[in-house]
């Protein structure tokens, strides 16, 4: 419990001078580039069906707002006050006891008041009070009320896109608001006069129409993973082959698709492909559903579950047992909260997860189907399925961030941890404050880690490098894992900036490297390279 | 009694004035925040400024290794190169300490002798302002620099694919002919 403090203290930091400016009266902020993300493209926006499609741009005194767009945003409120009763219950019972004002990362390092949560929600929550409740209506600013004009739309989008819905406000609110969910009903109604970023819709529009984020059709898919494939033989002399589209498979595997496309997500891929073929799965990918990320969820409840559904639909098609997710952040927010209403029930032909080599049923998941590949590894290393070595992963001293969406999302704490214990050998945490439920967001979650965003995403992230960097200048950590795609695009560029010497990896690529293949345990050809085909030891010792 | 002296005596009075002084940059309700909350974890912004602030003076005072300042220096600058502040804005901070060296002296350097060692002093604080914007100016080049490497990064499978990327692997660029994969 913190510390209460006593009359005199309290006494003592009251400041009685009133701020200079209500903010209530500080409208629109002043909107400036590197704080604000590049509006959606006109054919995206007509392509998905979203309402205003035109070209605009925030730096334009005039956004182009349908002429109705109060009655628009009112019914829509209304709309979701009625249909959501969280968001009913999140505008009425804040008592603004600030407990969550200094637990937002971007306030941390911005210093900008209304990037306090709870300042954040009242921009929302003013509107709801004075234009649909007689108390705001009645008493107007007294109230805590405003009236919806043009200026407000404008602070909206402005602050709504600058929350990374990471939830670490609520672990603190006493009466468990989730912040997170104002926003994404501020970013719905702002959808409904469409303002919205590029970054988030154009994946959702090449997320229905090719299958994954940055649309790369089914044959470049093929191709990138065969490329992926003669790497791993590259560094275990192994010829893979990875099954898609394999009908009758045991497993189909989802995949952020940034883990086949980018780097260093590929290392991460390289370390499933390899352990799935150590264990002689029957397993196949997808080209369908071909994206685990769902940037749905940051737009609108029915954009996440239309994407979502693809999983189901393919699951069902290509008649699998069961489903396995790979290191994603957000998309575990879907399926361990969402996808069980949002697109279940699941089809027939999914039994629930039984792991083949272990016999582990994952009881938990007897609705969804769907089972973290964590989870999966972790169990298999209890059961003393896998050899490893960890002295392979020598090179590096390991921290682990906890990726929000996992941690806070699902309570999934233990199993990286668990995994990266028995494949490295030097691992240490950050400090308490700073992991596990109170972990800090990288800067750039729920679709903001565009490079337009670049100063906001710095200011963001330093609460989490901050903390890197202690356990750099402690232990001399070197590596940073985590168990999220978003976090490998945009933890390598926050680390370049604060802690230039930390790199970024995934768990399985760690995994890949300490696993043992049966013809390097023969001597056969022993592994001289890591995934990255870096010498496994240090060169001097090589050459010594 | 020579200025170093005096400073060193009121080093803590002077510490104070001017990370307050710094605060007042920011606005009201965050100033507060920055200044209340002592954890290094909770507040990073808070922690840093009042790291580069001691440690600069420190230096200023001959208590530390001259290498260092620049380490200290960086604490307040990559902070503020991305915060809403102008490049002026940004290193207006070390300015500030003339301002608090001022302010808590007052009469004392009515003193003729003491104003012309404060005046020489203040070449120091100069130097640091430079140095600032020095690193301030890295700090922006890295932050572009980093848009191109991320782009690279994100679309790294392709690149390789279309044989556009630099491989070190490889040694070199492909050859033009290559460049359709």
């Amino acid at each position: 419990m913190a510390k209460l403090p006593k009359p005199d203290e309290l006494i003592k930091s009251i400041d009685w001078t009133p701020p200079e400016k209500d903010w209530m009266d500080d409208v629109p902020p002043e909107i400036k580039p590197g704080r604000f993300c590049y509006p959606a493209k006109k054919n995206i926006l007509e392509e998905i069906g979203f309402p205003n499609p035109r070209d605009w741009s925030p730096l334009d005194d005039d956004w182009k707002l349908p002429p109705n767009f109060r009655e628009i945003i009112i019914e829509g409120m209304k709309d979701r006050l009625s249909k959501y009763r969280s968001f009913k219950v999140f505008m009425d019972i804040c008592v603004r006891c600030g407990a969550c004002a200094d637990k937002c990362h971007y306030f941390l390092g911005s210093g900008d008041p209304k990037n306090m949560p709870v300042l954040r929600a009242e921009l929302i929550r003013s509107i709801y009070k004075g234009e649909l409740t007689w108390q705001g209506k009645l008493f107007g600013k007294l109230a805590g009320a405003r009236k919806l004009t043009e200026d407000i739309i404008k602070e909206w989008f402005y602050y709504y896109y600058q929350c990374s819905e990471c939830r670490r406000c609520s672990v603190f609110c006493p009466y468990g608001i989730d912040t997170c969910e104002v926003t994404m009903m501020g970013r719905e109604l702002l959808h409904l006069v469409g303002c919205n970023i590029n970054w988030i819709l154009e994946p959702v529009r090449n997320c229905f129409k090719i299958g994954n984020h940055i649309g790369i059709p089914p044959h470049t898919i093929k191709e990138i993973l065969e490329y992926l494939c003669w790497d791993i033989e590259e560094v275990t002399g192994l010829k893979l082959e990875v099954p898609i589209n394999k009908k009758g498979a045991e497993i189909l595997f989802v995949t952020p698709s940034g883990d086949y496309f980018a780097e260093p997500g590929i290392y991460t891929m390289m370390g499933y492909i390899l352990l799935f073929h150590y264990l002689d799965l029957d397993w196949t990918m997808s080209t369908y559903a071909s994206e685990g990320g769902n940037f749905g969820l940051f737009t609108s409840h029915e954009a996440m579950a239309k994407i979502n559904a693809k999983i189901y639909h393919e699951a069902e098609r290509l008649k699998v047992k069961f489903i396995i997710g790979g290191e994603c952040g957000h998309m575990w927010r879907v399926k361990h909260q969402y996808m069980d209403t949002a697109t279940g029930p699941a089809p027939k032909n999914l039994e629930t997860p039984k792991s083949p080599i272990t016999g582990t049923v994952f009881e938990h998941a007897k609705s969804t189907k769907m089972i973290h590949v964590c989870e999966f590894t972790a169990d298999l290393i209890a059961h003393g399925k896998l050899e490893l070595d960890p002295s392979r992963n020598d090179n590096y001293v390991v921290t682990f961030h906890d990726s929000c969406n996992p941690s806070r999302g699902m309570g999934f704490f233990e199993e990286p941890r668990y995994i990266l214990k028995h494949v490295c050998n030097n691992f240490y945490d950050m400090p308490e404050n700073t992991i596990r439920e109170k972990t800090f967001c990288c800067g750039s979650g729920s679709g903001l880690n565009t490079d337009e965003f670049m100063e906001m995403r710095m200011r963001g992230g330093l609460p989490r490098a901050n903390a890197v960097q202690y356990v750099r200048d402690k232990h001399n950590v070197n590596m940073l894992a985590c168990i999220c795609a978003i976090d490998r695009a945009a933890l390598p560029t926050l680390m370049n900036y604060w802690v230039p010497d930390v790199q970024v990896c995934g768990v399985h690529e760690l995994l890949a490297n300490a696993l043992v293949l049966p013809h390097e345990k023969t001597g056969e050809r022993p592994r001289t390279l890591n995934m990255r085909q870096e010498p496994l030891k240090p060169e001097e010792e090589e050459n010594a | 009694m020579a200025l170093k002296d005096l400073l060193t005596e009121k080093k803590g009075q002077i510490q104070k004035k001017w990370y307050h002084l710094i605060l007042e940059t920011y606005p009201p309700e965050a100033a507060a925040f920055f200044k209340k909350n002592r954890d290094q974890f909770e507040n990073p912004v808070g922690a840093h400024l009042g790291e580069g602030v001691e440690g600069i003076l420190s230096q200023l005072l001959g208590e530390t290794d001259e290498d260092q300042v620049k380490h200290y220096i960086d604490r307040i600058v990559r902070i503020r190169a991305v915060q809403d502040f102008t490049p002026a804005d940004a290193v207006r901070v070390f300015p500030l300490l003339k301002k608090a060296i001022r302010e808590v002296l007052g009469e004392e350097l009515e003193d003729l002798a003491l104003l012309k060692e404060f005046l020489a002093f203040e070449e120091q604080i100069d130097e640091i302002t430079l140095k600032a914007f020095e690193i301030y100016h890295s700090c922006r080049e890295r932050l572009y620099h980093m848009k191109v490497e991320e782009w690279k990064s994100r679309m790294y499978m392709l690149l390789r694919k279309a044989g556009l990327l630099y491989d070190e692997r490889e040694g070199s660029l492909p050859p033009q002919t290559n460049m359709m994969g």
